[in-house]
C-alpha cells in the first residue's frame, strides 16, 4: 500500500512539473492525454489481488476456535451468519482469526454484495479509488495552470473557486457506481458520446433529434419479459 | 386431528409428547412422519439435540405455530431482513452463547428455517459494530495470525471500502 501511495505521489509530483513547463508552452494537450491514461495505466500495474485464499491447513486455523462457541459451528451456519453483515464488519471479522478470514473470503458471501465475486468487488472499488485520484490530479492541474476551472470546455459546473484557497477533495463523492458518474468529466474531458448521423462522426453535444439507443420505455419492458 | 401428539425422545433420553402440527414444523421430523410413515406410538428419537435445547425448540415452535409460511429466498430479500427480530424472539434469545449456539445447529438439525433465521441473526447482531478484537473478546476466540498476516489483510481490507 504505502509503494502504491509512493507511487501515486510521484506521479502527481511529475505531473506538477509537466504542467508547470506546459504552462509556459501554453499546450496542455499532451497532459490530458496522459490523465485519460491514467485509469489505464494504473489499473494493470496495481489492481489488488486477494492476497490468499484458504492459504492455511484447516489444523492451522482450527486452534484459535478451541474455546469458543463457534467450534462446533458447521461452515454453512458460519455462511448464513457471515452473509448478514456489512462490508466493514466483515472488514473486522476477516482480521480475527484465519478461520474467519477463509469464511469471510468464500465467493458466497460476495455474491449476495454486488451480485458477483469479492475479486471484482474489489476491481471495482479500485476503479473508484483511481477516477478518484484522477480527479484529485486533475483539479491540481487545473488550479496549477491558473485558468478557469474548467472553462475550456463549457462553463463551470462543479468547480466553483475558493475564497481561502482551500482545496476540494473529493466532490463527486463515491457512493455510486462508476458508471453512473460520467457526467463527473462533461466539464473536464469532451466526451464523445452522441452520434452524429448527419456529419457521420461522434459528437460531445446532444443532437436536436438524437434519440438515446440505451434509454428504454415502459413497453420495452413489458416486450423483454416476453423472453424472461 | 388438532391436539394429536406424538412422542419425541431427547438424546439424554427424555421423551417429550408434542403435538403433530407443532412438530410438523421442523421440516425433519414432517418428513420422517410423511415419508417414512413411522408409527404414531413408536419413539423418535432426536441423537442430535439435547433436553434443554430440546424444551426451547418446542417453547419457540409453539409460539411461531400459526406464522405465515415464509417467503421463498431469494437474493433480493435476503440482506433486507437482518435487524427485525421480534420482540418476542428477542426475549426468547437472551440465553448464555452456548445455548444460542445449540440453538442454531439444533435449528439446522431438524430444520426450522425461522429459528434458524433468527438466531442465525442473533449471532450476527453480536458481531455488527465490533473490531475484531472486540469479536475475539465476545466469542473468546485466540488470534491466530501472524503480524505479517495481519498486515496483509489489513492492506487488502483497505479495497473493500469506499474511498
Amino acid at each position: 500500500m504505502k509503494s502504491l501511495l509512493s507511487l501515486l505521489c510521484s506521479c502527481e509530483r511529475t505531473n506538477f512539473k509537466q504542467t508547470d513547463k506546459l504552462n509556459k508552452n501554453s499546450n496542455n494537450e499532451e497532459d490530458e492525454l496522459k490523465t485519460i491514461d491514467f485509469i489505464e495505466s494504473r489499473q494493470q500495474d496495481f489492481s489488488p489481488k486477494i492476497t490468499w485464499k484458504h492459504l492455511w491447513t484447516f489444523n492451522e486455523a482450527e486452534n484459535a476456535l478451541l474455546k469458543s462457541p463457534f467450534i462446533n459451528m458447521p461452515t454453512e451456519m458460519m455462511l448464513k451468519i457471515f452473509e448478514l453483515l456489512s462490508v466493514r464488519d466483515l472488514e473486522n471479522v476477516s482480521l480475527v482469526c484465519r478461520y474467519f478470514k477463509m469464511i469471510v473470503d468464500h465467493d458466497i458471501i460476495w455474491k449476495t454484495r454486488c451480485n458477483t465475486y469479492k475479486q471484482i468487488y474489489i476491481d471495482w472499488m479500485f476503479e473508484k479509488y483511481l477516477r478518484n485520484q484522477e480527479l484529485k490530479i486533475l483539479e491540481k492541474q487545473y488550479r496549477k495552470m491558473n485558468i478557469g476551472f474548467g472553462l475550456k470546455y463549457s462553463s463551470s459546473r462543479y468547480f466553483v473557486p475558493s475564497k481561502n484557497n482551500e482545496s476540494f477533495s473529493p466532490i463527486f463523492g463515491f457512493n455510486r457506481h462508476p458508471n453512473s458518474s460520467s457526467d463527473i468529466f462533461q466539464c473536464l474531458i469532451p466526451i464523445y458520446s452522441y452520434w452524429d448521423k448527419t456529419y457521420f462522426k461522434f459528437s460531445s453535444y446532444p443532437l436536436n433529434d438524437y434519440e438515446n439507443p440505451f434509454s428504454f420505455t415502459e413497453a420495452d419492458i413489458i416486450l423483454d419479459a416476453n423472453f424472461l | 386431528m388438532a391436539g394429536h401428539k406424538i412422542k419425541l425422545q431427547s438424546n439424554d433420553g427424555d421423551i417429550f409428547d408434542v403435538e403433530v402440527e407443532i412438530a410438523k414444523l421442523s421440516i425433519t421430523i414432517k418428513t420422517m412422519l410423511e415419508d417414512l410413515s413411522m408409527n404414531e406410538e413408536e419413539i423418535i428419537p432426536l441423537p442430535n439435540i439435547n433436553s434443554a435445547i430440546f424444551k426451547k425448540v418446542i417453547q419457540w415452535t409453539t409460539h411461531h405455530k400459526d406464522d405465515p409460511p415464509l417467503p421463498p429466498e431469494d437474493d433480493e430479500n435476503r440482506e433486507k431482513n437482518t435487524n427485525d427480530i421480534s420482540s418476542w424472539d428477542q426475549e426468547f434469545l437472551k440465553v448464555d452463547q452456548g445455548t444460542l449456539f445449540e440453538l442454531i445447529l439444533a435449528a439446522n438439525y431438524l430444520d426450522i428455517k425461522g429459528l434458524l433465521d433468527v438466531t442465525c441473526t442473533s449471532v450476527a447482531n453480536m458481531i455488527k459494530g465490533k473490531t475484531s478484537e472486540e469479536i475475539r473478546q465476545t466469542f473468546n476466540i485466540k488470534n491466530d495470525f501472524t503480524p505479517q498476516e495481519e498486515e496483509q489483510i489489513k492492506k487488502e481490507n483497505e479495497w473493500c471500502e469506499n474511498k
